[in-house]
């Protein structure tokens, strides 16, 4: 009886919250605004990443220069000769990076002095430095085989002339703001357990008193325990549908992006959507259990909205402390931190460790039924139903 | 049946209900009456369980409200206090989830909710969300949810309070059918009149106490008042006198 009882109880609160359409929807459209933000940044950033990889670099003189064109053309930079002027070149084309080589070039390295070339370039624009730091990298390695040339034919081994050698090893590289804002989306998800179900936590529950409907219900041949269980299920489902809502969005919006363009690979298998989910499942039972309680000590519908804001604004304490690796593994117990480093680990391609997984279970879980069973005791107190 | 056997209630220094006792029986229609704050609400609450008395007991058909409260709510049709309506619901809505929590299914329950918004005058607006209801269609409501289930006894808190012409005589319409039906009803009111024509007894609480049980021609009698108003300012005010 009593599992129909709350059967019956969540299907009124269901039907009740679908039929509040605007809510519903603000609650959904917020939850995957997000995603869609975020899929629009990526977007724009990888056009620009990719651009900086090809656009092509101007080169004044090329025929100077047959030994450097190829040098260059070997590492990937896709050339553009032109005869005109730099600064006129670049007056035409803001953003454009131009090396020029002095007709006297080749005339100098032949009677074995340093030739001089000029590298033109806006170094305000990001895009035109990154190119403009990568072609000196790249004349700076000609100019050290060229003065090996110089120094083998003096007699000399190259190596005691150049004692020091500094490679850069760019860890950012190509798409490393990507794999940033990557990270960012379960960010997004968790935010979407908050915002889906609190307009039903809301009315379910504050809203009953307000709406001077409670002592009716309460007089009911029904335990106070399976209203509030009925309304605490109704809340997490709508605040679950919101946050899968958001991360299936995710990927199908993140799989439009050429993220492999960058070196990033982002296509979550069914399997790992499953697991995915699963994280979320116990998360989005303690908020909805978090935000009913919290709801039912509201008055007013005001006063509600108004604590109900200040609990969404928990995932944000995830961009100030989050688990990693050095984590003790009694932190998986703190919930929300750990279902964070969960989706974070997955985003990242990494399996989940059972014994984690089981604590941030059992943590959200166990924090879940304190809330339940302080809910059911509120509900069926005299002096907090009739405010005594 | 209603027992109501020597309850007392109080709200920290406020002495809600001082051993109140009356009995209500099937068939007929008990009101009562009392001025505000004299304990009318405190008195229903703890009938239908969602106040506990500090002493005495309450019996529906014979069982314990306190004891079993969801038992002796199965039993009973209330219509509380406050009976706000769920405004996204229609009424045949309100009526299928509340005969469901009455253990009402299918076909069955369908017939009851089409039984009582024909009793209460509803057919127009059953299909309609409650949104922007008159009181008059809301107390409808809320009394056709509290005779769906043909319940043994049928409590109703103030329930003309604030209704016009039209609404008030169709609760005392339904009231008297239940009462034909043999339930025992019990309403609160502090309007004599109501109490003089549609009761068969009369309660009258004042202040926590029980002043007068009985029907309205012994209150006359007792007071030896030709009108009821006169008998009730009576019935309350010697008593007043006595506490004073």
């Amino acid at each position: 009886m009593k599992l129909e009882e709350l059967w019956i109880v969540v299907s009124k609160e269901v039907m009740d919250a679908v039929r509040d359409r605007r809510s519903m929807m603000a609650g959904l459209l917020f939850a995957l605004l997000g995603p869609f933000v975020l899929a629009g940044v990526l977007k724009a950033l990888i056009a620009s990443e990719v651009d900086a990889g090809a656009r092509p670099l101007h080169l004044v003189g090329a025929v100077h220069a047959p030994g450097l064109v190829r040098h260059l053309e070997a590492a990937g930079v896709t050339l553009q000769a032109s005869e005109d002027k730099p600064d006129s070149l670049l007056a035409r084309s803001p953003g454009a990076v131009v090396l020029e080589v002095p007709a006297q070039a080749p005339g100098e390295l032949a009677q074995g002095r340093t030739a001089t070339l000029a590298l033109w370039a806006d170094m305000a624009d990001d895009g035109a430095r990154r190119q403009a730091q990568r072609v000196q990298a790249l004349v700076a390695a000609y100019g050290a085989q060229l003065s090996g040339q110089r120094l083998l034919g003096a007699g000399v081994a190259p190596q005691q002339a150049s004692a020091l050698r500094l490679e850069l090893r760019d860890m950012g590289g190509q798409g490393g703001r990507t794999a940033l804002i990557l990270g960012a989306l379960p960010l997004f998800w968790l935010l979407g357990l908050f915002v889906g179900g609190s307009h039903v936590a809301l009315d379910a529950t504050g809203g009953e008193r307000e709406r001077r409907s409670l002592e009716a219900l309460l007089a009911q041949p029904v335990s106070p325990g399976t209203l509030f269980i009925g309304k605490w299920l109704t809340a997490s489902l709508f605040g679950y549908v919101s946050s899968a809502a958001a991360l299936l969005l995710s990927v199908v919006a993140l799989e439009r992006l050429p993220l492999y363009e960058v070196g990033i690979a982002f296509a979550p298998g069914a399997a790992l959507l499953v697991q995915m989910l699963l994280v979320l499942l116990p998360l989005a039972l303690l908020v909805g259990a978090l935000q009913c309680v919290v709801a039912l000590h509201a008055r007013t519908h005001k006063e509600g909205q108004i604590y109900l804001n200040l609990l969404q604004l928990a995932p944000m304490l995830l961009m100030v402390e989050e688990l990693g690796p050095a984590s003790p593994g009694s932190a998986h117990l703190l919930p929300l931190l750990s279902q964070h480093a969960h989706l974070g680990a997955l985003v990242g391609g990494q399996a989940l460790a059972p014994q984690l997984v089981a604590m941030s279970v059992a943590g959200c879980l166990g924090a879940t039924a304190l809330l339940i069973a302080f809910g059911s005791r509120r509900l069926g107190s005299e002096r907090f139903v009739f405010g005594l | 049946m209603i027992v109501v056997n020597n309850i007392s209630k109080r709200f920290q220094a406020l002495r809600a209900l001082d051993g109140v006792s009356f009995t209500a029986r099937p068939g007929t229609i008990s009101a009562l009456l009392g001025p505000n704050g004299a304990g009318k609400s405190t008195c229903l609450r703890i009938l239908y369980g969602l106040l506990a008395p500090d002493s005495g007991a309450v019996a529906i058909d014979g069982i314990d409200v306190a004891r079993a409260p969801l038992a002796a709510r199965r039993r009973l049709g209330i219509v509380t206090d406050e009976f706000g309506l769920y405004e996204r619901l229609t009424p045949r809505d309100h009526l299928r989830y509340f005969g469901r929590l009455h253990g009402m299914r299918g076909a069955m329950l369908e017939r009851a909710i089409e039984r009582v918004i024909g009793e209460v005058g509803l057919e127009a607006e059953a299909g309609r969300a409650c949104k922007g209801f008159s009181a008059g269609q809301r107390i409808k409501v809320a009394l056709a949810r509290a005779l769906l289930h043909d319940p043994a006894v049928l409590v109703l808190d103030e329930p003309t309070r604030g209704l016009d012409v039209m609404s008030t005589r169709a609760v005392r319409e339904a009231l008297m059918r239940a009462r034909g039906r043999g339930a025992a009803v019990l309403l609160s009111t502090h309007v004599m009149q109501e109490a003089a024509q549609l009761c068969d007894q009369v309660v009258v609480l004042a202040a926590g106490r029980v002043r007068f049980a009985g029907t309205t021609p012994a209150l006359l009698a007792q007071t030896g008042s030709s009108g009821l108003e006169q008998a009730f300012v009576e019935v309350i005010g010697s008593d007043e006198g006595i506490a004073a």
